[in-house]
């Protein structure tokens, strides 16, 4: 028990951390297009760096974006058919989809990310004070968050707690009741 | 030599069981195709070049207005805007029977166009217009299929995130000329929905139309909408006058959407982060879609696919009314499981060079290929539009089904209109000398 309420706890706690990151990395995104759109229009100088720090910070915003997205199952699914089987069926659809996700961001996301990082580590970004290899860890750290979030929902799959797809249909029924 | 018979087969093989058991779209991509990646090159290799066209797929200016048009329209969303624009579409529909359903339709068009977002519109019209149509005894699932129905227009009338990603797919068609091309074929989506419910309304005379409201309030009302649809006039205008390009553009509406938003005093600061956050995981699904789409794209270029598509489906025929068609038929089916972006980012490499050798208008084709799967997002059973369109107005899904088939066939024949009259697409930029 004490266990389960501390991974309740450290989960919150990343959620907020991961959140309060995505909301600055946004927000220095569109300070940043902002700038570009003021130097070029208002001083006629555009800025050279602001597009390409824009396009990184952009890819970061979006890759941590979707660790946070699969941790609140925001992304877009079609269950119309897992909910129409009985819960044992739910359980087994359910871990195949996760252990498929889980699959993919182990091999291409932490593995083929921490290679191609490695690879590009000592080459300088022209414009920004930072190597190429640097800017693309991200892709491993978003890895490495998908790849708790999937635990967690794996663990949650499993244990009895598990209530399954609550389908379209019902609940529109315990709605109206 | 790798076989583009067993790619095609775990491509497709793997997309069907993976969305069947529930698997996010994205992953029912990434997974088979990061598999053939394994069978065209070694282990090693496989994983970095899947990560390399993730990274490379994402990492683009252009497709920065991606996130600020959603940014924008989850501000615009946010911001009480909903109800000055159903008022401006109340006001539009005049003494037309079965004014509540017609005002959703009208008001789908024109909120869609703000937002940009097909859910969005269905979830924020309907769930304003559902409690009055029911207090008015309209029936619930009629009324949610003209809801979800009218909800793609804003798909097709710009900002158009949908026309980013074509514009990007086609190798750089412009964007200004897409998002012109759009509200012809956009605001006739909406007709055709009106003239359904119009139709429907002559059957069932109990939902007359209402008098005009007094000049006063028209007035008043279009007045209160102004400020709001000032937010397309700024950003569209600039874009399409060159003034800005499609992402500096993009960020202007998302400058213009706050500021207004601040004056009507609907946002506070304190809202800021919510807000942000919103529009982060949204943008970080459309993104990550694209991300993914581009290994697939990959191993299919990989593997020669595109050309075997090619010859098979059109190999037989040199028709360009048959090859239109056919490209119709595909797109209409293929959008049914997937969604509109990765549809845009496989099929327009495949398709778009042999349209053209037909002699049709990359912009024409990006209008036809966007009505087509704008189509698909409400067509049963995988429609998250029409999943939300039932949850708000409190349907069982089944009965919006029925009642979407209407709709459904207008909506089809008026996209064969699109495509077989280039006019209604390429008359309004070519009249701002933008083709």
């Amino acid at each position: 028990m004490a266990l389960g309420k501390l991974m309740t706890t450290a989960r919150a706690w990343l959620d907020a951390t991961l959140r309060a990151i995505c909301v600055t990395l946004f927000a220095l995104l569109v300070g940043l297009v902002v700038w570009q759109v003021f130097t070029r229009l208002v001083l006629g100088q555009p800025s050279a760096w602001t597009e390409e720090a824009a396009r990184h910070t952009f890819v970061w915003a979006s890759l941590i974006g979707i660790a946070i997205a699969v941790g609140e199952k925001a992304d877009v699914i079609m269950d119309f058919l897992v909910a129409r089987l009985p819960l044992r069926g739910q359980r087994i659809a359910d871990l195949i989809a996760y252990l498929a996700t889980l699959a993919f961001v182990l091999y291409v996301m932490v593995f083929g990310g921490i290679q191609q990082s490695a690879l590009a580590w000592g080459q300088q970004n022209p414009l920004l004070p930072l190597t190429q290899g640097q800017l693309y860890l991200v892709l491993p750290i978003s890895g490495a968050l998908l790849t708790v979030y999937l635990t967690i929902h794996i663990v949650e799959t499993l244990s009895r707690r598990y209530v399954g797809h609550v389908g379209n249909d019902e609940d529109l029924e315990a709605a109206s009741l | 030599m790798i076989d583009p018979g067993t790619i095609s087969a775990i491509l497709i093989g793997g997309l069907v069981l993976l969305l069947a058991v529930g698997a996010p779209v994205s992953i029912s991509i990434a997974l088979p195709s990061a598999l053939c990646m394994l069978l065209i090159v070694d282990f090693e290799r496989g994983a970095i070049t899947a990560a390399q066209q993730m990274l490379g797929g994402a990492d683009s200016f252009a497709l920065l207005a991606i996130p600020f048009f959603i940014l924008a329209g989850v501000i615009m969303n946010s911001g009480g805007i909903a109800e000055r624009l159903i008022n401006l579409a109340r006001v539009l529909v005049g003494r037309t029977p079965a004014p509540l359903v017609q005002t959703n339709v009208i008001a789908n068009a024109i909120f869609g166009s703000v937002t940009g977002s097909a859910v969005a519109t269905a979830a924020a019209v309907g769930t304003t217009m559902s409690p009055m149509q029911r207090r008015e005894g309209y029936d619930r699932a009629f009324s949610a299929a003209a809801n979800v129905a009218a909800a793609p227009s804003g798909m097709l009338i710009p900002p158009s995130n949908t026309l980013i990603v074509y514009s990007l797919a086609a190798g750089g068609t412009s964007v200004g000329a897409l998002f012109i091309a759009g509200y012809v074929p956009g605001i006739l989506w909406a007709l055709a929905c009106a003239a359904v419910v119009f139709v429907y309304a002559r059957r069932h005379p109990e939902l007359r139309g209402e008098p005009w409201p007094k000049a006063s309030v028209v007035l008043t009302t279009v007045w209160r909408a102004i400020p709001s649809l000032g937010l397309i006039v700024v950003a569209i205008g600039g874009i399409v006058a060159g003034f800005f390009t499609p992402t500096e553009g993009s960020a202007v509406a998302v400058v213009y959407a706050l500021l207004l938003s601040f004056l009507y005093r609907t946002i506070s600061v304190r809202h800021l982060p919510r807000i942000l956050y919103d529009a982060c995981r949204t943008s970080a699904i459309v993104i990550f879609l694209i991300a993914v789409s581009t290994i697939m794209a990959y191993v299919m270029t990989y593997a020669r696919l595109p050309q075997l598509i090619a010859e098979s489906l059109f190999g037989w025929t040199d028709s360009k009314v048959v090859v239109l068609l056919i490209m119709m038929l595909v797109l209409l089916l293929i959008g049914i499981p997937l969604d509109p972006t990765p549809a845009i980012l496989i099929f327009t490499p495949i398709f778009l060079p042999i349209a053209v050798s037909y002699g049709i208008d990359p912009v024409h084709f990006g209008i036809m290929m966007v009505f087509n799967l704008s189509i698909a997002v409400i067509s049963p059973p995988s429609a998250p539009v029409l999943f939300v369109g039932a949850q708000v107005a409190n349907v069982k899904l089944e009965a919006v089904i029925v009642k979407m088939v209407p709709f459904l066939i207008v909506l089809i024949a008026m996209l064969f209109v699109i495509v077989f009259v280039p006019e209604l697409s390429l008359w309004l930029p070519g009249l701002l000398g933008l083709l």
